[in-house]
């Protein structure tokens, strides 16, 4: 499904990713981890497509075709979903307008009929309990306001409606109390899909109590340094970082 | 008669043309309005039209405006049919609708409904005929294009609401350009008085039938008395050659409230001014604007908050989204004078940028002379976020349609404001179609 190879990405003209190679299949659930400026955010920007992180070298596959040649409405259409770390609020832009022009611009993309307003509704509804949010959420501005929780569940319900094809998560624990966390990983285990991909972006490895992976990569010094099972990430919680982004230098 | 190019000039000729008019009017109204007429156009030739060297005219360009033979020419009176003006008037709101075209009353495009017993809506030059001279507020003319509409007003709204009666019908005072013919000007002056405890939502709104350099000159007076309640929305969208020049007066008695709603949309050159003066404590005074202004559009707002006596509130809230070659003016003056303690005043004017050439001046002022008070001023310029764009692209909203939502949302917050739902979804969409046009 995607195939990264040597992968090479410049911000401000520091070179932050250095080489990476990752594939994800169908159905896998990669966990990326890593220290903090190791490039984790950086490589889910460059997946998404944001203005400012300038590829280098190599390149990106997803089901076949050159990611990185796509804008970030056309890779959304194509079925890259990515759950922001610091979901961005849009005043005067009501939440459930903003959902539903985001999920026909997909569906009229993949030559589906628009939802009209009440199927829209109807599928909402069944959505929310996923993540288990608010209704009136959705009659406010898009995130304006919310808590740090309610926009984590926000973004979870947005990949809920969306059905991307490979989802990347974004630090989507940081800022959550333990129970918000059980709530947004029971939002994404629940879509979790043999056809679906997702690569979970995370500093520590509570999260991964909760989003279990079949994959553990870790990123240092813009490679990863090193790939294992679950097991790494317990391995990481125990010793740190410290002993492999020595192996990076 | 060639067009006048300088100020003097220009003040000269609109001299000449007021003292021309008022003597064709003589004997036309009770004899006290011909003398305040009269006193008008004294004062008219004494001050002259503003130049850039005024303070409160500094950024506001009048050489459009008088360089056009504004003035030369009276429209012929011939009424536009109902057909002409429909796409123009509200359908689904109950109102009572005071029409006028090219300044004077259009009792057929007027829809009297009776709004209970004292309540009064009509014209304000029927009102004025038997009235007595206090009827009309004597505010002191502010500059010349108020006393010029002094002394010519032909017609306007007058609307009474006595001491404890609230109005449940929206009342709209609506001023219809035909667009017949180009050079000539119109002075709608319009008196609204609610008695103490009385409440009301008015509408005045400006719109165009056609295309004419015409100027548009109104000054409205709002008396609010004790306790009551004035919800005045203010829409201006004139055709796209129009001069429109607006006065809005409010004197304000202890207790009441004021929550005032602007839209400047259309015209080639606006300007349109509130301005507060408060008699007693306890008033509050709060206006949500919102303009716009793309190629050949100019656009001025310019607020004028007087608090001379202590425990009043006032805030203000101003929004700009400005494409093409479009020109802005936000110009806010709040003054606390030394017996106005216990003041809360917040003034804030954010604008949206959406070309290179778009240009905004914004000026909020705050200048405090007393020590208890709560008041606070903010101006912004800027464009569109682009980590809000990148998040709707995200999501697989196309570019433009995302740059057209987040447009959308920074007026929305204004227009929120509106409370008259079909007013506010027309503006809404005016905004829509404005915003669509490459930018």
């Amino acid at each position: 499904m995607l195939k990264i190879s040597d992968l090479k990405a410049a911000v401000d003209g520091k070179e932050i990713l250095r080489g990476l190679d990752l594939e994800v299949k169908a159905g896998e659930v990669h966990a990326i981890m890593g220290p903090n400026g190791s490039g984790k955010s950086t490589l889910a920007h460059v997946l998404a497509g944001r203005d400012g992180y300038e590829v280098t070298g190599g390149s990106v596959r997803f089901d076949g075709a050159d990611l990185l040649a796509l804008s970030p409405e056309e890779r959304a259409h194509a079925g890259v979903f990515l759950a922001f770390q610091y979901p961005v609020e849009l005043p005067g832009v009501n939440n459930s307008v903003f959902l539903r022009t985001a999920l026909n611009a997909v569906r009229k993309a993949r030559g589906e009929p628009e939802l009209d307003a009440v199927s829209f509704l109807r599928l909402m509804r069944e959505k929310l309990q996923l993540v288990d949010m608010r209704e009136d959420l959705l009659k406010r501005s898009v995130n304006a306001g919310f808590s740090g929780g309610e926009k984590k569940r926000n973004e979870i319900f947005q990949m809920a409606l969306l059905e991307p094809r490979l989802a990347i998560l974004d630090e989507t624990d940081s800022g959550l109390d333990i129970d918000a966390l059980r709530v947004v990983a029971g939002g994404v285990n629940a879509l979790r899909s043999p056809d679906r991909g997702m690569i979970v972006v995370t500093h520590y490895q509570r999260l991964l109590d909760y989003i279990e992976p079949d994959f553990v990569h870790v990123l240092a010094g813009g490679r990863l340094v090193r790939s294992g099972d679950k097991s790494l990430a317990l391995e990481l919680e125990e010793k740190g970082y410290g002993w492999l982004t020595g192996e990076a230098a | 008669m060639s067009a006048a190019t300088t100020v003097p000039e220009a003040s000269t000729r609109f001299g000449r043309l007021i003292n021309e008019r008022l003597a064709a009017r003589h004997g036309d109204g009770p004899s006290w309005l011909h003398l305040r007429r009269e006193a008008a156009a004294t004062r008219f030739a004494a001050i002259g039209l503003p130049s850039s060297r005024d303070e409160a005219w500094r950024y506001t360009p009048l050489q459009g405006l008088l360089s056009r033979e504004i003035g030369s020419s009276v429209p012929d009176a011939g009424a536009p049919d109902p057909a002409e003006v429909g796409a123009v008037l509200l359908q689904q709101t109950r109102v009572c609708r005071l029409a006028f075209v090219d300044g004077r009353f259009a009792p057929h495009l007027s829809r009297l409904i009776p709004l209970g017993a004292g309540t009064r809506a009509g014209s304000l030059r029927e009102a004025l005929r038997d009235a007595p001279a206090e009827t009309l507020p004597d505010a002191g003319e502010l500059h010349a294009f108020a006393a010029m509409n002094t002394a010519l007003f032909e017609d306007g709204g007058r609307i009474h609401v006595p001491a404890g009666h609230g109005v449940d019908v929206v009342v709209e005072l609506l001023f219809l350009a035909s667009g017949r013919g180009d050079g000539a000007m119109h002075h709608p002056r319009n008196l609204i008085t609610l008695g103490a405890g009385a409440s009301a939502t008015v509408i005045e709104r400006y719109a165009g039938l056609g295309s004419s350099q015409h100027l548009t000159n109104a000054v409205t007076d709002i008396v609010l008395g004790a306790g009551a309640h004035l919800s005045h929305l203010r829409v201006q969208e004139e055709d796209a050659g129009a001069f429109h020049m607006g006065s809005v007066r409010v004197r304000q008695e202890r207790d009441s409230r004021y929550a005032g709603f602007a839209a400047s949309l259309g015209g080639a050159w606006s300007r349109c001014e509130h301005h507060a003066d408060f008699a007693a404590a306890g008033a509050s005074f709060a206006v949500d604007g919102l303009y716009l202004a793309g190629d050949r559009q100019f656009v001025d707002h310019h607020l004028d908050i007087r608090h001379a006596v202590p425990g009043c509130a006032s805030r203000e809230t101003f929004k700009g989204l400005l494409h093409g070659a479009g020109r802005a003016v936000f110009d806010g003056r709040i003054v606390v004078e030394r017996d106005a303690q216990k003041t809360d005043a917040a003034l804030d004017n954010a604008n949206l940028l959406l070309s290179r050439n778009a240009e905004v001046d914004t000026k909020p002022q705050l200048e405090i002379w007393a020590d208890d008070v709560k008041c606070s001023h903010g101006a912004a310029v800027g464009q569109i976020d682009p980590t809000q764009l990148f998040y709707l692209r995200a999501r697989g909203v196309p570019e433009a349609q995302a740059r057209e939502m987040l447009c959308l949302g920074f007026a929305q917050e204004v227009l929120d404001a509106c409370p008259v739902p079909e007013l506010r979804a027309r503006l809404e969409q005016a905004v829509a179609q404005r915003i669509r046009v490459p930018c």
